[in-house]
């Protein structure tokens, strides 16, 4: 079936596809660490809060909502190509689990040319919001971090997606001209049943 | 509830302003409630200003950046919520100032709004400053002994910010940061003794009170500005007579401002002295604490900016306006 | 300005939306778009543009959500440390001896999961693996087993911690502390109808399901260190927002650090390590990718929530259920008959976040408490979990059993109009238990009154 002498594109995704697969493998991991990172912080604070009860002296922990909010956007937006990449963004698949070979690769090219416009949007957008930011001044309130370092994220993430979604997009016009081929890059629908398949699979391990 | 004001009527063009708010409707928004009313009133309903409360239209700490980019034609902002946004403005945020009565309030603040750093950065976002809400001066409140020598501000660990927190530190109390809301239950539960908030109103709607045994009424650690803004380009843009209506109704709502805040003053002050511990300093005291604590702090103020704009201009310029020399 | 009113901008706004999710396009794209392209109507081109890239970040760098990561990594870390069988476990040594009392220990079992799980799906998923071949092995009824476990998955979205709660407070700017704890007692009273109902119905046909009998009192006490993790975090958790004395985020913290540390300790004393690392890492991953799918749909929903309100679509919504000459009961079983007929097809945070913004502020107007609404809603999403024709609770059940094996060695297979004739009887009690809350709000709302203030 696949045509692999004859499948430039096919060849070519596979190769961007894996250079994203990087940069998006290791956003989430940075991602996951914040949020350990958080966990420890959080605890710090109360064991704090603890030791102010019995009226214990220790270093001072000012502005730890600042800290908070200023590294926030490292697990709230920086690692969203990954999740698209998986397929993880929520939408309702009722309608695309019915559909089959062209009709399916046609619904998912609109939403990829869709989410290419929007998204291209965003990024000089956002980039102008961090622009502001580093030209007028931005701090947060008690101790007055920048903020724009933090607001460049936004758009540096957004970046990341738009390569995954043009990447996808790409990979689906591919299925829509040749559906025989073998899909590249492409997170594949799953159908309800295979859902609850791939819940029993990570089941398993715990049974164990 | 509030009587109306004898102002001329206004002819001119339908117009709707949308303005960006959070929160909902309380005594320190009167000044934006009032406006709104009153230019509905005097355009007879042309010119509708539009109130979003709730942050419906921005975050609060990004009105500036609403108003910038043309999202919305006013709004309020508060000058602490973003320090490097605007570094001039935080000149009325400085430690201690001798602000005594209302006039003062009003007379430091048009002072600074004439300032061309203040200005400058204003014009920076596309905004322009149209008046004050004339935040009223701070006091602090707490649980546990009342701090009535300057040396038993030592036990105390304080949830106060900016320059006010930096001249307790140096008095030698903690300060705290928590969320407004969180200040409740820090106080019930002793993580923190006191906190400084702008009298009587702030300390009342949070309900610092409730669990509270003391508070200051005289020590006025200093206050903030919140002024309301407008976008320049849709000031720009008003008929000649809406720019005038806007100039003329300024001092009547002002005046509504300044009764919102006494009216609450009237409920709660009374409540408070039958309730809590009244702390008074004698003016020996604060002027210690001026001398010694706060001006090394504005010191620092002016040395962190005097790179950017002529900072000791401008604290002298609002001394000057309160008739002192600084 | 175009000849046309701000509210039919709005409408058409609403069109788009639905008519994208239809489409299948990811929510949060299609969101972001039909909110762009409102703007746009009621702002122009520029102004559009340049309002969009400001939400990303204000929306979601807010204090109050940092929770959410942390809760999150709390219902990963339990699974990946594999802390629910042993759950399991206990609740069947001690309450396994009332008639039906294997589906009843999956019940307080599933309870238990829940407060350290706020995922539904995974509640389902891993009491079908711990509980079915258990209660298959005594002689369970096929329909009864599946049922009760499906149902028993979706108590984990009202026991803290939940995430779902904690968005609801975020959108409707409720404290997320009182939510939390509001949905305390409806869970457990979901637990206790639950519990009678399985009770009532082994008791009047024994066939369906025996008796545990013979378990010492030495061996329940044995039992109970195997619980203990999650108890502890109920506690904590719970103590902590009770008492004021942390913040969610902060609570939310101490829940992870306990169950980490317990894992560690675990790990040590077994020296399996290298398997820590994969589990914990593992449950990180997991948790970082849940948690920006999460966010993305909060700024994705927001940009056309900012487009209604430019457009006043809500206030105007509001006005106009006021006007409606019914009593505010009718319109509120109107409202949850609505999302019953919606989580049908969506899943259940995204149904939120996308309604929620104008059907809120309605439900204000019409007198109900926020706090009381967000329990009632969560449930009624809840519920959605174990309806045909799309219910992913029984999906999951009815895959899972395909891949477990009876004592005889063959597929036990519960198909999938068995799972959902076996969760029949739990809906009728989710029936019963959202009247019971409407009827008595009290069971909501005295928890929250009466903890120390946010
Ligand atoms: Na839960
Ligand atoms: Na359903």
């Amino acid at each position: 079936m696949t045509q692999s002498n004859f499948d430039p594109v096919g060849r070519l995704l596979s190769y961007v596809d894996r250079i994203f697969r990087y940069v998006e493998n290791t956003t989430n991991v940075i991602a996951g660490l914040l949020i350990f990172a958080l966990m420890c912080f959080g605890v710090v604070r109360i064991l704090f809060r603890v030791l102010d009860y019995f009226h214990i002296p220790h270093p001072p922990l000012y502005g730890f909502i600042d800290i908070v909010e200023v590294s926030m956007v490292g697990f709230a937006v920086l690692s969203i190509a990954f999740v698209q990449r998986l397929g993880g963004h929520v939408r309702m698949e009722l309608i695309l689990t019915s559909l089959r070979g062209r009709w399916l690769w046609l619904a998912e090219t609109f939403g990829g040319l869709v989410a290419l416009f929007i998204v291209g949007i965003l990024i000089p957008s956002s980039f102008s919001h961090f622009q502001r930011a580093f030209e007028y001044g931005d701090s947060t309130m008690d101790i007055e971090i920048v903020t724009w370092p933090a607001k460049l994220v936004v758009p540096f993430a957004l970046t990341i997606l738009f390569g995954r979604f043009l990447i996808q997009t790409v990979g689906y016009l591919r299925m829509l001209y040749q559906p025989n081929l073998e899909p590249i890059a492409i997170p594949v629908v799953q159908t309800l049943e295979d859902k609850a398949r791939s819940e029993a699979a990570s089941a398993e391990q715990q049974a164990r | 509830a509030q009587s109306s004001i004898p102002i001329d009527k206004v002819e001119g063009p339908k117009l709707r302003w949308d303005m960006s708010l959070w929160g909902t409707t309380r005594p320190g928004t009167r000044i934006v409630d009032a406006l709104s009313e009153q230019v509905k009133e005097a355009t007879d309903g042309n010119w509708e200003i539009k109130l979003h409360y709730g942050e419906a239209l921005s975050k609060a700490r990004e009105n500036l950046d609403g108003i910038s980019i043309g999202a919305f034609d006013g709004a309020m902002i508060c000058n602490f919520y973003h320090p490097k946004k605007n570094p001039g403005l935080m000149v009325l945020s400085l430690p201690f100032l001798p602000i005594d009565s209302w006039d003062d309030h009003v007379k430091v603040r048009k002072a600074a709004y004439e300032h061309e750093q203040v200005k400058r950065e204003m014009r920076r976002w596309g905004a322009r400053i149209y008046s004050s809400s004339y935040l009223p001066m701070y006091e602090i409140m707490g649980s546990g002994d009342p701090p009535r020598a300057v040396s038993d501000w030592r036990a105390l660990s304080v949830r106060a910010g900016g320059g006010i927190g930096e001249v307790l530190a140096k008095i030698g109390a903690t300060p705290t940061s928590t969320t407004a809301t969180e200040v409740y239950t820090g106080v019930q539960q002793g993580t923190m003794d006191a906190a400084a908030f702008p009298f009587t109103y702030a300390h009342v709607s949070y309900r610092i009170h409730e669990v509270s045994d003391w508070f200051t009424s005289n020590f006025s650690p200093g206050t903030a500005d919140c002024p309301v803004i407008l976008s320049a380009r849709a000031y720009d843009k008003l008929p000649s007579q809406y720019q005038e209506l806007l100039e003329t109704l300024e001092p009547h709502i002002a005046e509504q401002q300044r009764i919102a805040y006494e009216n609450v003053d009237a409920e709660n002050l009374p409540m408070l002295r039958e309730k809590l511990t009244e702390i008074e300093y004698t003016d020996q005291v604060i002027n210690q604490i001026r001398e010694e604590f706060a001006r090394p702090v504005i010191e620092e103020w002016i040395e962190e900016n005097k790179k950017d704009f002529d900072a000791r201009g401008l604290v002298q310029l609002v001394f000057e306006a309160l008739g002192k020399e600084y | 300005m175009l000849p046309v009113d701000d509210l039919t901008i709005g409408l058409f706004g609403i069109v788009l939306l639905v008519a994208l999710v239809l489409a299948g396009v990811r929510v949060f794209v299609a969101a972001a778009l039909a909110g762009f392209v409102g703007l746009v109507l009621l702002r122009g081109w520029s102004t559009a543009i340049a309002i969009v890239g400001t939400i990303p970040h204000s929306k979601t760098v807010t204090y109050a959500l940092s929770v959410l990561p942390l809760f999150i990594l709390i219902g990963f870390l339990a699974f990946h440390a594999g802390f629910t069988k042993r759950l399991f476990e206990t609740a069947r040594r001690w309450v396994g001896w009332v008639p039906g009392g294997l589906a009843v220990s999956t019940v307080f079992a599933s309870a238990g999961f829940a407060a350290v799980s706020g995922a539904s799906t995974a509640t389902a998923a891993v009491f079908s693996r711990v509980a079915i071949p258990d209660m298959v092995k005594h002689g369970y009824h096929r329909r009864l087993t599946a049922g009760v476990v499906a149902a028993g998955g979706t108590l984990a979205s009202l026991i803290p911690p939940s995430a779902i709660l904690v968005i609801y407070a975020i959108i409707v700017e409720q404290s997320v502390g009182k939510l939390l704890l509001a949905g305390l007692l409806p869970g457990l009273v979901s637990v206790l109808i639950y519990t009678v109902l399985i009770i009532g119905m082994c008791t009047a046909k024994p066939q369906l399901g025996a008796s545990i009998t013979g378990v010492s009192f030495k061996e329940r006490i044995e039992s109970l260190p195997g619980a203990l993790p999650i108890l502890l975090v109920v506690g904590t958790i719970f103590g902590a927002l009770y008492t004021g004395f942390a913040t969610p985020t902060e609570a939310g913290a101490l829940g992870a650090a306990i169950i980490f540390l317990l894992y560690f300790g675990r790990s040590l004393l077994q020296q399996s390590f290298s398997c820590f690392r994969e589990n914990m890492f593992k449950a990180l991953m997991e948790t970082a990718k849940l948690t920006v799918m999460i966010f993305t749909l909060i700024w994705g929903v927001f940009i056309f929530v900012r487009f209604l309100g430019y457009a006043g679509l809500p206030s105007a919504f509001a006005d106009w259920v006021v006007t409606l000459n019914v009593s505010p009961l009718v319109i509120m079983i109107g409202i949850l008959l609505a999302y019953a007929i919606l989580g049908m097809f969506m899943d259940a945070i995204g149904m939120l976040i996308l309604t929620l913004p104008v059907v809120f502020p309605a439900v204000i107007v019409l007198g109900y408490d926020p706090i009381w609404f967000g329990v009632i809603v969560v449930k009624m999403a809840e519920i959605c979990l174990i309806t045909p024709p799309i219910g992913l609770n029984c999906f999951v059940v009815a895959g899972v059993s395909r891949e477990l094996q009876t004592p005889s060695g063959t597929s036990l297979n519960i198909p999938l109009q068995d799972v959902f004739r076996g969760v029949g009887p739990f809906f009728v009690a989710d029936v019963v238990t959202v009247a019971i809350l409407l009827i008595f709000p009290d069971i909501v709302l005295w928890l929250p009154n009466t903890m120390a203030d946010f």
